[in-house]
């Protein structure tokens, strides 16, 4: 036979930098391969990635190692209950030279933005970032400023039952294109971290950005590109649908949601290198893409999943 | 509906159009056997069963389907009306036009069957069916459909539970599990204007027309059909009517009429009913009593003279001889479904009197005077029932029977009655003085004949025999005009000897005459021939041990007089269970069913029915329900006995289709694989891992609806599997992209793949391992 299983596969363009990418996040989260895959995912999608978990389990780790690696300018904010949005976005303040207002450009104004702890500070300076995560623009004393291109949020939050936390809204939950937990290390991943923190400590160097300027920009354009045939298309609509109807789910999936799920599917079936997208990347990503924007309790996560996926049969 | 529901809905759909095609061809004509009907159900079934063989399913089953399926539908629908005329002038049977319209929507119903897979096809073709068991239940009331229905309606039941399961799930599911879906609805279905427009521009002209247009069409779609009747149409095939069709005239259903007076009825070419008992019986024997000359002196001439007789001959009928010529070989027994001249509704065997005779000289019977008035009539204070007044019945009867007779082609006065018939009504006949009496018990119409489309209604008692034994049988003469008692002056003594010989050590009254009757019935045959003119019953007891019913009868009457009951002999109809038409649920009763039998007295006048002539009956009380289980698993076990080969070869078959029912079903669907070529490698695919599923899930691994075929395949951890399931992805949801192998690589896959795994590979292959997502 003739047929090979390599010869099976698609010829992937874009794999080098993806896999350095894939390298630099694998070596700061170690063991977490899957994590990184869905993190990677989000990242093609062109989406915001909200980073879920009890405190210490590598959330900032991940971020700050996810924003070196894909290069470009990283800004931090580290959200208190004080924060004010001006904190955030920027201000305008009165230069005393020129007699004119200027516009102080604030955390935002990067390519990427890692907002620690974001359900610590409160709703209104959360809602400060709705708009330079949905239109990638900040408006400030009625000027518009526009963002860079590129610019990703990553958040961390604890979970919403720990003490003083302010939940984000369904609306801001809604910008981010998914919600990931790291969760424990396997044994033999913590060993190896206690190895490492033993001794001459870690390597200090910095680390060296992975991608060019514009090749990310690139690899998003590739993402989008990837086909989801009408059967796939249904089988998202019907699933969507599915969501709205279910008893135990307070807030149905939006369209929007929709959009950014087939996106994450896309970007899910460029990393495993295929041209197209599968029902099946579609039930993988899902977890990632719903628990974000359903409003359930993550124990409850799991079961209503199943039930809608088993509910809705797979397009032949 | 759920996905997994969506095959077991499909067959059901099917089911569904079976019976509905079961009980329209039990409506279409429903005077043949419910065999032939469902037979020729089965065959277009059949057809359909093989034409889905054919039509693959479809991905999606909510797709609409192609709109080339109307052609071929509509086709299947004007099929009858192009196959009609072809058939009435070759076969000479036809079907009206109604049942031509049936046929073709039963056509179109197992049309939409077979492409079930299409959801609106598969709900079009539910609706089919419901349209044509209505049509059926309408059409006739066979009893064959009424089973057919009750199936029909418990399929029906499932059938919408099923398709609304996902809707029904959240009142049995517990509510933590329940999970109510819509995937389908929410999104109104466009109006479909110029459809509609239509529908109402036809309906529209059609009323317009029956007010400006022709009188056809007005007086047909006044009557739905134009062959229902009263629309002064004419179609020979046209069933039974209200005015026309010539089922009516005929009258050969008793259902159809409404028994209407016609040239029919009142000419009929028929021998009256004096010459049936010398056509069924042969001529009773002239004896030439000059046959020789002998010499006679003079007085004794005179006294001979002075002595004789009135001419009883003169008057016909009032003798019957008990010796007889033999009967006309060449009666044509064909005739046995020539029409009846009534027709009986109720149970039966029924024994109806006609004329009763009571002296016997030892060759001729004499007719027992008529007009007693003993037995008088009274109507009733409600209703127009007519009772017959009698004294305190003896306790030897079983609760009360009804039966109704139509009377097609009476003879004379004549009204059927049942022994020992306590009511009876004529339709608007309320007045006693209308009836009379032939001898006891004989009722008649008075000095009138009973017209043609008489219906009479009687309530009669049943004897039960076990009770018989309680009764007290009067013994001796009874009044002085009847000769009931009396035996003939030269009675052979042997005959009375043997009454006793074989009643010997028997208690008096129903167990000596039941002896009798046993005797004659288990030891004596019965044959149509000639009797013997001088000593027709000593011949018959204790010679040839042979003879025709009225020597029974004879015998009896005579053997149980010797003991000192009154009897009496009786010519009238027997009405036997075997010529009951299960069909018109009526037995009809022609003229071969006159028969003879004898009656002895019962205490308060009455007269009891003594049936020695082997093969008859007489009513017994309806048994119960486990006694008439026990009897029909009786019957069973002896048809099974007779049929064994035949049934050993059908049950052989059907086990061996059973077993290999999905052998057959893999090989049809792999010649269909194979022999059905597809042009895109995309479908070819498809159909291999089609064809890979359904074996899958006959060796017990089946797919999951919410996994997709890859990850099925995938889970079998076999290379070639899952080389397929790469294809296969590729092949469903690559859209518009190149395939990136040779197309006769993936076909020569296929080919491997279909080849290797088998029914038994699969159930082989145990581990399937669970891939971890």
């Amino acid at each position: 036979m003739t047929l090979t299983a390599e010869s099976v596969k698609t010829p992937a363009a874009a794999s080098r930098p993806m896999d350095q990418l894939r390298a630099a996040l694998n070596a700061a989260l170690k063991g977490k391969s899957r994590v990184v895959e869905q993190v990677l995912a989000c990242l093609l999608a062109r989406g915001h990635l909200l980073l879920e978990d009890l405190p210490g389990l590598g959330k900032t780790t991940l971020a700050k190692a996810l924003a070196t690696a894909m290069g470009g300018r990283f800004a931090r904010v580290q959200c208190t209950p004080d924060l004010l949005p001006g904190d955030v976005t920027g201000f305008d303040i009165f230069n005393q030279k020129s007699r004119e207002f200027e516009f102080q450009p604030g955390p935002v104004f990067s390519d990427v933005l890692l907002a620690d702890e974001i359900n610590r500070t409160t709703p209104r300076t959360q809602s400060a970032l709705l708009e330079a995560m949905a239109e990638r623009q900040v408006t400030v004393d009625n000027r518009r400023h526009e963002l860079p291109a590129g610019f990703f949020v990553i958040a961390t939050q604890n979970p919403v039952e720990h003490h003083g936390t302010y939940p984000l809204p369904e609306a801001q939950l809604d910008r981010f294109a998914v919600k990931l937990s790291i969760g424990y290390p396997a044994r033999e991943d913590e060993v190896a971290l206690l190895a490492e923190a033993v001794g001459e400590g870690r390597d200090e160097s910095p680390p060296r950005p992975s991608l060019k300027p514009g090749e990310l920009q690139s690899l998003q354009r590739q993402v989008a590109a990837i086909v989801a045939s009408p059967g796939v298309r249904g089988y998202l609509v019907d699933l969507g649908r599915a969501t709205r109807s279910h008893s135990r789910i307070p807030l149905g999936l939006s369209p929007r949601g929709l959009l950014i799920w087939q996106r994450v599917a896309q970007a899910w079936a460029f990393l495993k290198q295929r041209p197209f997208v599968t029902p099946d990347d579609v039930q993988e990503v899902a977890p990632d893409v719903l628990g974000v924007r359903l409003g359930l309790p993550p124990d409850a996560l799991a079961g209503v999943l199943d039930q809608i996926i088993r509910s809705v049969p797979v397009p032949d | 509906m759920v996905p997994e529901t969506d095959r077991f809905v499909r067959r059901l759909t099917f089911a569904l159009v079976v019976l509905a095609s079961m009980a329209t061809e039990i409506a279409a004509d429903d005077l043949r056997p419910v065999s032939q009907s469902l037979g020729l159900a089965m065959a277009w079934v059949a057809l359909a069963v093989i034409i889905n063989g054919f039509i693959p399913l479809p991905a999606n089953s909510r797709a609409t389907p192609p709109r080339w399926i109307i052609f071929p539908c509509l086709g299947l629908a004007a099929l009858p009306f192009v196959i009609e005329p072809f058939r009435r002038d070759w076969t000479g049977a036809g079907y009206p036009l109604e049942l031509q319209m049936v046929a073709g929507f039963r056509n179109m119903a197992l049309g939409f069957a077979a492409c079930a897979g299409w959801r609106l096809c598969l709900r079009l073709a539910c609706v089919s069916s419901l349209f044509l068991m209505l049509f059926a239940v309408i059409m006739t009331n066979h009893r064959g459909t009424m089973p057919v229905l009750g199936l029909y309606g418990a399929a029906g039941s499932v059938w919408l539970a099923a398709v609304h399961w996902s809707g029904l799930r959240q009142f049995f599911v517990a509510g933590d599990n329940a999970l109510s879906l819509d995937v389908s609805g929410g999104r109104p279905a466009p109006l479909p204007k110029l459809a509609l427009a239509l529908g109402l521009l036809v309906v529209g002209g059609v009323i317009a027309l029956t007010f400006v247009g022709p009188q056809q069409i007005a007086g047909t779609l006044g009557e739905l059909f134009p062959t229902s009747g009263g629309t002064g149409g004419f179609d020979p095939f046209a069933r039974g009517g209200i005015g026309d069709g010539d089922d009516e005239t005929k009258g050969k259903s008793p259902k159809s009429t409404g028994m209407t007076q016609s040239d029919t009825f009142l000419d009929t070419p028929l021998p009256s009913l004096y010459d049936l008992i010398s056509d069924m019986y042969g001529e009773p024997y002239k004896i030439q009593e000059q046959e020789r000359s002998i010499a006679l002196d003079p007085l004794t001439m005179k006294a001979l003279e002075s002595q004789k007789k009135p001419a009883d001959n003169l008057r016909p009928n009032r003798e019957f001889a008990a010796g007889r010529t033999a009967p006309r070989q060449n009666r044509d027994m064909s005739d046995r479904t020539a029409r009846a001249m009534f027709e009986v509704e109720g149970r039966t065997p029924l024994h109806l009197r006609l004329t009763a005779y009571d002296g016997f000289d030892g060759r001729v019977w004499r007719e027992a005077p008529a007009g007693v008035r003993q037995v008088l009539l009274e109507k009733e204070e409600t209703g127009h029932w007519m009772r017959v007044v009698s004294r305190e019945p003896p306790e030897a009867f079983a609760p009360p029977e009804r039966h109704r007779f139509k009377l097609t082609a009476p003879e004379g006065p004549f009204l059927p009655t049942p022994p020992h018939t306590t009511r009876f009504w004529v339709a608007m006949v309320n007045d006693p003085n209308f009836y009379g009496w032939g001898q006891d018990r004989i009722l008649r119409f008075a000095e009138r004949n009973a017209p043609a489309g008489t219906v009479l209604e009687t309530e009669c008692r049943v004897v039960e025999p076990k009770k018989l034994v309680t009764v007290n049988f009067p013994v001796g003469r009874v009044g002085e005009r009847f000769l009931h008692s009396d035996l003939p002056p030269d009675l052979s003594p042997e005959i009375p000897a043997l009454a006793r010989e074989w009643t010997r050590g028997l208690p008096p009254g129903w167990p000596q005459i039941a002896a009798i009757i046993d005797r004659l019935k288990s030891e004596y045959a019965v044959e149509a021939k000639a009797t013997d003119p001088r000593d027709p019953l000593g011949e018959f007891l204790f010679h040839s041990r042979r003879g025709p019913d009225y020597l029974f009868a004879s015998a009896t009457a005579i053997l149980v007089r010797s003991l000192g009951y009154p009897t009496r002999l009786v010519s009238g109809f027997y009405v036997s269970p075997e010529a009951y038409d299960p069909v018109t649920r009526h037995t009809p009763v022609v003229r071969e069913d006159l028969h003879f039998w004898a009656e002895v007295m019962l205490p308060g006048g009455d007269w009891l029915v003594l049936e020695s002539t082997p093969g008859h009956h007489t009513l017994a009380p309806e048994i119960s329900l486990s006694e008439r289980l026990l009897l029909a698993a009786s019957r069973l076990g002896t048809w099974a006995q007779e049929h064994a080969i035949e049934i050993g070869i059908g049950i052989g078959m059907a086990l061996l289709g059973f077993m290999f029912r999905r052998r057959l079903r893999d090989r049809l669907a792999v010649w269909r694989w194979h022999f059905i070529p597809v042009t895109d490698w995309r479908a070819n695919v498809t159909d291999t891992v089609r064809l890979l599923e359904r074996r899958g899930g006959w060796a017990g691994k089946p797919r999951a609806g919410s996994e997709t075929q890859a990850v099925w395949l995938r889970r079998t951890g076999h290379e070639e599997l899952i080389q397929l399931s790469r294809i296969i992805e590729w092949a469903a949801y690559a859209g518009p992209l190149p395939a990136p192998w040779p197309v006769d690589e993936v076909r020569q896959v296929c080919r491997d793949v279909v080849r290797a795994w088998t029914v038994r590979r699969w159930r082989e292959t145990s581990n399937i391992e669970e891939v971890i997502a």
